[in-house]
């Protein structure tokens, strides 16, 4: 049908089910999740509401423009690197890092409008969940309840908890910057931040019914248990989770360009649907492949937990130099 | 459009008359025949290849000799040929000498009138031309057996004939080309959107060509992105597939010469549809199309696979093949890259060759693409049977769609290449690329990949399965553009 | 720098392209299928001074797969288990892949830190490492006969419906379990950290306890010294109500036959096999419900019910017959 204002809800959801999919550990066990749910929940909505309504007051300021940019850089790198470090895991005489490198980044060349990012998003999407169905079909003879663990349910175990679930993905941020048509229906962080938990929490728990207590000293458990698993005469399905890793990081790779365009100055061509100029993509591939360069050798896991502790921090400045200009501001002053 | 004096025709018919001969005095085909009727001298002038002199006898010039009526002078004869006389001529007067080549090189028989600065034309074409005959392409069990001419009125006509109302339109246009070739846009305005309708209009205009010889010329003007290789519009050779895609509310370019009406807009579903699937159970046609959409998967990226298993994730392969495929693969002197690539090429050759070479020579052209370079190669090692196989498969299902066969080919070069280059990474930044090029296409606002994603009732109802047609019939309104 | 902003894309592009030719220049590096060494199968063994390993590996030139003739052994040892694995790599002659292999054997005598060590060692190794089944055994065969006896394991284990994989090692704290090959059928065996292993050779007991411990759906044996055939689907549930668990273990359409013509009727033979499967409980719970153990998995039915507890008490077994 006619394609109307394009709508990057699924590139977004898309983004964050990567994030847990593409984990290389799980933090907590399945029970503590679940309980731990709503709190969870609650406080990412408000923060990634928090950071939008901030952004409305700050968003002109080039320095917080060059400093959600740099944040949006590095992680668009560590999303190659771990998905290499998963090759170099699942194949040990593949192929260099530069050349999977450019196999992720070549197609966001045909990602570069907002309507196939979000079209693409949703056959990626609809793709994903039908894997992850006949995944857990798979490897269902190997799924024992009596596998779940008894957690105690203390302070240690929440705040572990707390810790792997509020993580303020970059995902969670971005609505900000969309122009108004591109704005979402209702309730959008909340869809966001409570589709993305369920299925984290839905995934910890498929793992924990596989692995018992060594979920969490699993590396890359989606990946292995997928690999476990028979579909009929399809013994072998762990490459087609791959080539399905590898689009969902292209994905996520092609909407943070998008912001990232859109921090530099708004759209480079003439139309809004044209997202990014054809023209930009000889610096932004030199780019990926120079940070990956230069992180090759570096610990994925402390980087990403700097990402996200710097993502954290950023998120706070803004929403804390949002609310105080909107107090400031003479206009929301109430008339005396 | 204002006119240039000098382009007008002049009231003096020598003038005219030396105007004609200076363009056309020497070509072969042209005719030119002084009379008088009545007191008025007029010249008869027309091309023979497209005008019939008898025609023109039968229709025009007997029925004039029996006319009582004499005529003073020019402008009262040009008043009564086009207005009194039941002779077949043109409603409007030719006034400039541009509508006067025009209506010779469409076939009119041309009267130029000493004294009046018109001319009249009159319908008497009978130009050589190919009969109404089955399509070549575009196989279908059931359903008309008719197809395109390349007559650009003809086309119309046939249109005309399965279109009986009064919604239909087909609007004429003249391309900006050196030959100056017509161009018919057909479609129900009651159905057709009118802003792509307009959108479309505007697009055709801009475009100059040296020269237009079929409607697919067009294409590439039609396609808003550049880089994306998934076709702007479909082809068709049979009217009632026209005929169909115009009552879905798209439209329809008839070129003059081109016995192809191009499709605009053109979803990604519609190549593996056939009017068969419509007369056919719904159930066998549903599972036809299924299997198209699978040959269509096979043909681009079966031999990318296959490279992509041998080579980097030979765990997908089942045990009792490995052996096989491992004993082939070490008695042939290429990777398995190279072989599927020299495999795909020899046979793209083949199909090249065999299109192009003469009827009285191609079966020789089969013969030794089959039997010499397929059995001699894998004889002499250079190539495997399994790699072989794959390769034939790849081809054989390519044209199950044959729409898509430019795409095809292309998409299973890429996929072979980036498979092979790179392992898993490499297939999946193909099947990425070709997933990207079909959502980010957007035929006139469209979705491409309209109504296959996102699912919907629709994929159900008419997209990779059909429904009974009472229950087609139902939803017909919801299925219109 | 006015020369450098004017050609600023170009000069990105040429040094995008010499990239691209670094990352061509290590592609197609993957070895090809016939120079690969397709792993089927690896056995461990223990040695007076250190650790043997021997790997199955099939055969290309033979056109015979899944028999003796299609599979070759490669040996090594070494002091420890990942030494010994690494010169059995290194004596292959093309590159090691363990992506079709699907059988690992251990010794019998191994315990639970020998095994998970082994546990560990595959799953860092054995890369891409697929679904392998764990099975322990009496004795190593030689080299030459290790095609037959993966073969056979093999068929053993698509004929018991036996499941178990890498995971099962480490799914429990510091115990697991593990069939043990022994040609016609198989016996069992639960491993505990820092206790001695339990060990069932009796083949109803053994497969009760399988069964019991999630490794298989199905009993397929003989009883009552040979006397009795059992065939049956078997689904397992655990109740826990008050302090009490019960482990329901429904037997669905049994088939019991008298092989020796005794003149069993039906519900003799199904009261002879629920004494014995009730025996064969007894002395197996006796075995292993030490300390905080719970080989059959019944603790976090009980943590649901009653909370967290220290040591698990022996649930009691109840036998359905469903015909």
């Amino acid at each position: 049908m006619k394609r109307e204002a394009p709508n990057l809800f699924a590139a977004l959801l898309l983004g964050l089910f990567g994030n847990i999919v593409l984990s290389s550990q799980i933090g907590y066990f399945a029970r503590t999740g679940i309980l731990l749910l709503p709190v969870s929940v609650a406080i990412l909505t408000v923060a990634a509401w928090g950071f939008s309504f901030g952004w409305r007051m700050l968003g002109q300021s080039p320095i917080m423009r060059w400093s959600l940019l740099a944040l949006l850089a590095m992680s668009s790198a560590l999303e190659i690197l771990r998905l290499w470090r998963l090759f170099e895991t699942a194949y040990p005489d593949g192929m260099n890092m530069l050349g999977i490198c450019l196999m992720i980044v070549v197609p966001v060349i045909y990602l570069r409008r907002v309507s196939s990012i979000a079209q693409t998003a949703n056959v990626v999407l609809a793709v994903l969940i039908l894997a992850c169905g006949l995944l857990v079909v798979s490897i269902a003879p190997q799924l024992h309840v009596s596998n779940l663990q008894c957690a105690p349910f203390d302070r240690t175990e929440v705040r572990t908890t707390l810790w792997a679930q509020l993580i303020l993905y970059p995902e969670l941020l971005l609505p900000a910057l969309w122009p108004g048509s591109a704005r979402f229906g209702k309730h959008t962080f909340l869809r966001l931040v409570g589709w993305s938990l369920m299925f984290s929490a839905a995934v910890h728990l498929l793992l924990e019914l596989f692995f018992g207590t060594d979920a969490i000293r699993q590396e890359n458990p989606l990946h292995t248990a997928a690999q476990s698993g028979a579909l009929s005469i399809f013994n072998r399905l762990e490459w087609m989770q791959l080539i399905l890793w590898t689009m969902v990081v292209t994905i996520k790779l092609a909407v943070y360009l998008y912001a990232g365009v859109r921090l530099m100055g708004g759209h480079a061509c003439k139309s809004e649907n044209n997202a990014v100029g054809l023209d930009r993509f000889p610096f932004y591939f030199a780019l990926m492949l120079f940070l990956c360069a230069l992180w090759r050798s570096a610990d994925i896991g402390t980087l990403t937990a700097i990402r996200n502790i710097l993502m954290g921090l950023y998120a706070g400045m803004v929403i804390l130099g949002g609310g105080i200009r909107w107090l400031l501001s003479p206009d929301t002053r109430p008339e005396s | 459009m204002k006119e240039h004096p000098e382009e007008r025709i002049s009231a003096n018919l020598q003038e005219n008359k030396l105007f004609l001969q200076e363009r056309f005095g020497d070509s072969l085909d042209f005719y030119s025949k002084d009379l008088t009727l009545g007191q008025v001298s007029c010249c008869i002038v027309l091309f023979t290849g497209l005008a019939s002199p008898e025609k023109l006898t039968v229709m025009a010039l007997s029925l004039l000799e029996q006319q009582n009526e004499t005529f003073q002078n020019g402008a009262r004869l040009c008043r009564y040929l086009l207005r009194q006389s039941r002779i077949p001529t043109e409603g409007t007067p030719i006034t400039t000498r541009t509508m006067l080549v025009e209506r010779l090189a469409n076939g009119l028989a041309v009267l130029l009138i000493d004294g009046c600065p018109c001319a009249v034309g009159i319908s008497t074409q009978e130009m050589p031309q190919r009969s109404v005959s089955n399509p070549g392409g575009e196989g279908n069990m059931h359903g008309p057996q008719e197809a395109f001419t390349e007559l650009l009125r003809n086309n119309v006509s046939l249109l005309r004939r399965q279109f009986r109302t009064d919604s239909f339109v087909a609007e004429l246009h003249i391309s900006h080309t050196h030959a100056k070739t017509e161009y018919c846009l057909c479609y129900d305005r009651l159905r057709a959107p009118a802003d792509t309708v307009a959108a479309l209009r505007r697009r055709l205009e801009k475009v100059r060509l040296p020269v237009l010889l079929d409607s697919a010329y067009f294409a590439s003007f039609l396609k808003q992105d550049k880089l994306n290789l998934f076709p702007a519009a479909a082809y068709t050779e049979r009217p009632a597939t026209a005929c169909a895609r115009i009552c879905e509310g798209k439209v329809a370019i008839l070129v003059s010469g081109s016995p192809f009406a191009m499709i605009v807009p053109s979803f990604f579903s519609e190549h593996f549809e056939s009017l068969d699937d419509y007369s056919s159970g719904a159930v066998f046609a549903g599972i036809i199309r299924l299997l198209k959409y699978i040959a269509f998967l096979l043909s681009v990226f079966g031999p990318g696979l296959y490279v992509m298993a041998l080579t980097y994730a030979p765990e997908m392969i089942p045990i009792r093949l490995l052996g096989t495929l491992a004993q082939a693969e070490a008695h042939t002197p290429l990777s398995p890259m190279l072989e599927m690539l020299t495999v795909t090429l020899l046979l793209e050759i083949v199909r090249e060759a065999g299109l192009r070479a003469p009827k009285a020579i191609s079966h020789t052209v089969s013969l030794v693409g089959a039997l010499i370079i397929g059995e001699t190669a894998v004889s002499a090692g250079i190539v495997s049977v399994p790699v072989l196989t794959m390769a034939a498969a790849a081809t054989v299902a390519t044209l199950a769609v044959p729409s898509l066969y430019e795409q095809s080919i292309l998409f299973r070069f890429a996929v072979i290449l980036l498979a092979g280059l790179f392992g898993v990474p490499g297939f999946a930044c193909g099947a990425l690329l070709i997933l990207a090029m079909a959502c980010g296409s957007d035929p006139f606002g469209y979705d491409y990949l309209y109504p296959l994603m996102p699912p919907c009732r629709a994929s159900v109802r008419d997209g990779f399965v059909r429904t009974i047609w009472s229950s087609l019939a139902r939803s017909e309104e919801e299925g219109r553009l | 720098m006015a020369a450098f902003a004017r050609h600023k894309a170009g000069i990105v592009r040429w040094i995008l392209g010499l990239f691209c030719c670094a990352a061509l220049c290590g592609c197609e590096q993957a070895p090809l299928l016939s120079q690969r060494e397709v792993v089927n199968a690896v056995f461990f063994e223990s040695q007076n001074n250190g650790c043997k390993v021997l790997l199955l590996v099939a055969d290309h030139t033979s056109s015979e797969q899944q028999t003796q003739a299609g599979f070759r052994a490669v040996e090594g040892v070494g002091k420890t288990q990942a030494q010994a694995l690494a010169a059995a790599e290194d004596a292959l002659d093309g590159q090691v892949f363990y992506g079709l292999m699907d059988l690992a054997v251990v010794p019998v005598s191994y315990g639970w830190e020998e095994v998970t060590e082994i546990g560990r060692l595959l799953y860092q190794n054995a890369k891409p490492a697929p679904q392998i089944t764990l099975l322990m055994t009496e004795r190593l065969p030689d080299g030459e006969k290790a095609g037959e006896l993966y073969t056979e394991m093999k068929d053993g284990v698509a004929r018991y419906g036996l499941t178990n994989g890498l995971q099962e090692l480490f799914s429990a704290q510091n115990e697991c379990a593990l069939p043990i090959w022994q040609g016609t059928g198989y016996g069992f065996s639960i491993l505990q950290k820092g206790q001695q292993a339990s060990r069932w050779n009796e083949k109803l007991a053994a497969q009760l306890a399988a069964v019991l411990c999630g490794q298989t759906d199905r009993i397929m044996c003989t009883f009552d010294q040979g006397k009795i055939a059992l065939q049956t689907k078997v689904m397992v549930q655990a109740e826990v109500s008050g302090r009490e668990t019960v482990v329901h273990l429904t037997l669905v359409e049994p088939e019991l036959q008298d092989l020796e013509n005794i003149g069993y009727s039906d519900s003799q033979l199904q009261a002879l096999l629920c004494d014995e499967l009730q025996q064969a409980y007894a002395d197996m719970t006796a075995d292993s419900y030490t300390g905080s153990f719970d080989p059959f998995h019944t603790r976090i039915q009980r943590f649901s019910v009653v909370g967290r507890e220290e040591t698990i008490p022996v649930p009691a077994l109840c036998l359905h017959l469903e015909s």
